[in-house]
């Protein structure tokens, strides 16, 4: 099977500061691929330029090939906003919208023309009953509590979803942002540190979310948990300097780091 | 000792406050003693008669004030928002937008009669929409703006960078984050650096009277071409112009309306921005 993404020499720079070298990799579908390496070390900005997240920093400048699925996503005539509904982005702090729970999951979507009849307005302020939504038969509610239940999030809020999603713990937020981002069914999902604010019970949830996910989508996770990126990742890629020192099947670099750098720093977060 | 040093700050704090706040009760309060004999039904809902202030009204003015503050809000507000939006979320970091910056911080500082010899130059002769409604808000437009725009800047950089991402991460455009995310989330802070615009635009008289406020007309305006009577306007003729024994008391009177008609615009504010938090909560 040819690769979902593939980047070739992918260099950024952030005002002159050379944060990414020459990386190139390659991401294989439904597997989950992580990032691991010290901070600084150039994983969230390859991370970002897979789904050119990275326009958003001004100061940044990329050269190099990626390429979607056959598309050049470095293209000047690239479809950003297209390219980015098929490949999604979860943040390290979870960032739900100041809106209702409900309108969090359906934001994506109404983006896409959907309709919300259940959106919290100024003056309205309609609970929403769990049963009506179990039984709705209107396309965005069908498509709010499928996301919710694969989250394994539905019964923890199903009484509140007209509520702020503000108000939920961390964890839930989290998975809520990842349940906000599988709403609009992307290709692939870019996960930036996703646990690390997280309690272990928390992050145990999340990971089974994301094996559970891989069925249906490609992940790419950053961590700086060794733990979590043997328990779930396939494809394992190590970041020094700004540099990709190495990829490969996880259980291999592990076992048998091929460069002496990746070993170190192996060994070093064991010991 | 410190302890000590501390309740006296905090008593000499508290006593500031007590003073401003005292102030602000004070004139009120001779404002009505004042005016307590002239307000009346009909002074709110009579036009008025130029002999006989006693058996007339202040409509006009008004209605006047009322159509300038909605001029402000149809034009001088939405200008104010979107030039703030352009410069938080468009605009790049360049010697243009410091220039931009610059000329807006200076503009809220130029005297409010700059911007009515402006206005006559310009909207009253150039443009020859003559003394009038129109030239009026155009001019006191201008004037917020600087206001509007310092107020909706601050609240536009007060959202989270991480709610423009996650929106744009999820296949928003620009405009859509901006309109959906962004802008709720900026509207409380918008909305009450507009208000204080508006209630002191509505307070001016200088801009206005060389732009189109007259003392006297007939019935109310019936297009913005016309001219149009004010509160401050009308307190000033009334207190300065009139030989009426009884002028001095319809002044504190007209004035005492136009203190209601600004605490009337926070009051909805108020409400207002309560609703919009009230939604972030809920
Ligand atoms: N917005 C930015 N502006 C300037 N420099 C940046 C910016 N973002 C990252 N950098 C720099 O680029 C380099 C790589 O950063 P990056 O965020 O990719 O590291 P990382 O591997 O994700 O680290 P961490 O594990 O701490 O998240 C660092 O030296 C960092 O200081
Ligand atoms: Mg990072």
């Amino acid at each position: 099977m040819p690769p979902v993404i593939s980047g070739h020499n992918v260099n950024v720079w952030y005002n002159g500061l050379h944060a990414l070298k020459d990386a190139s990799l390659e991401i294989a579908e439904r597997q989950i691929t992580a990032f691991i390496g010290a901070s600084g070390s150039g994983k969230s900005t390859l991370l970002r330029c897979l789904n050119r997240m990275l326009d958003t920093i001004p100061t940044a400048r990329a050269t190099g090939e990626i390429f979607y699925r056959g598309q050049n996503v470095f293209a000047p005539d690239m479809d950003v906003m297209a390219l980015r509904r098929r490949v999604g982005m979860v943040f390290q702090n979870p960032t739900p919208f100041p809106k209702s729970i409900y309108d969090n999951i359906a934001y994506g979507l109404e983006l896409q023309g959907y309709v919300n009849r259940r959106r919290i307005g100024l003056l309205r302020r309609q609970p929403i009953d769990p049963q009506a939504m179990a039984a709705s038969t209107d396309r965005l509610d069908r498509a709010v509590m499928q996301s919710l239940q694969d989250a394994a999030l539905w019964d923890e809020v199903k009484d509140r979803l007209h509520k702020s999603a503000l108000g939920l713990s961390g964890g839930q937020q989290q998975r809520l942002c990842i349940a906000r981002s599988i709403t609009v069914q992307p290709d692939v999902l870019l996960l930036d540190e996703p646990c690390s604010e997280l309690d272990p019970i928390s992050t145990r949830k999340i990971e089974d979310f994301l094996l559970a996910l891989k069925r249906d989508y490609t992940i790419v996770i950053v961590t700086h948990n060794m733990h979590q990126a043997r328990r779930i990742s396939d494809e394992t890629c190590f970041f020094h300097l700004g540099e990709l020192i190495e990829q490969g099947p996880t259980g291999v670099v592990f076992a048998t780091p091929r460069h002496p750098l990746t070993r170190d720093y192996l060994s070093g977060a064991f010991g | 000792m410190v302890r000590r040093r501390e309740s006296i700050y905090f008593f000499l704090f508290r006593f500031v406050a007590y003073v401003a706040v005292g102030f602000l009760v004070l004139v009120v309060l001779l404002l009505v003693k004042l005016g307590a004999d002239a307000l009346s039904l009909t002074f709110l809902t009579k036009p008025w008669s130029h002999r006989d202030i006693a058996s007339g009204g202040i409509i006009q003015a008004i209605a006047g004030s009322f159509y300038l503050g909605l001029g402000i809000v149809v034009v001088g507000v939405p200008l104010g928002v979107a030039t703030a939006i352009y410069l938080v979320e468009y605009s790049r970091e360049n010697v243009w937008k410091r220039i931009i910056e610059l000329a807006i911080q200076n503009l809220a500082s130029v005297p409010s009669v700059v911007y009515g010899l402006f206005g006559f130059a310009v909207f009253v002769n150039l443009l020859r929409f003559g003394s009038s409604l129109l030239s009026a808000v155009l001019v006191l437009s201008m004037m917020v703006m600087p206001w509007v725009i310092t107020a909706a800047v601050e609240a536009l950089k007060s959202v989270p960078r991480r709610w423009r991402e996650s929106s744009l991460a999820l296949g928003a455009s620009r405009w859509s984050t901006i309109r959906r995310i962004v802008l709720p989330a900026a509207m409380p802070g918008i909305i009450t650096g507009s208000i204080i615009g508006l209630a002191r635009a509505l307070g001016e008289t200088a801009p206005i009277i060389i732009v189109g406020a007259t003392f006297y007309m007939n019935g109310l305006p019936t297009s913005v071409f016309d001219k149009f009577m004010t509160l401050p306007y009308h307190t000033f003729i009334l207190a300065t112009q009139h030989a009426d024994p009884k002028a001095p008391s319809y002044a504190a009177a007209t004035a005492v309306v136009l203190i209601g008609l600004t605490f009337c615009m926070s009051v909805g504010a108020m409400v207002l921005r309560t609703l919009y938090r009230r939604r972030r909560e809920w």
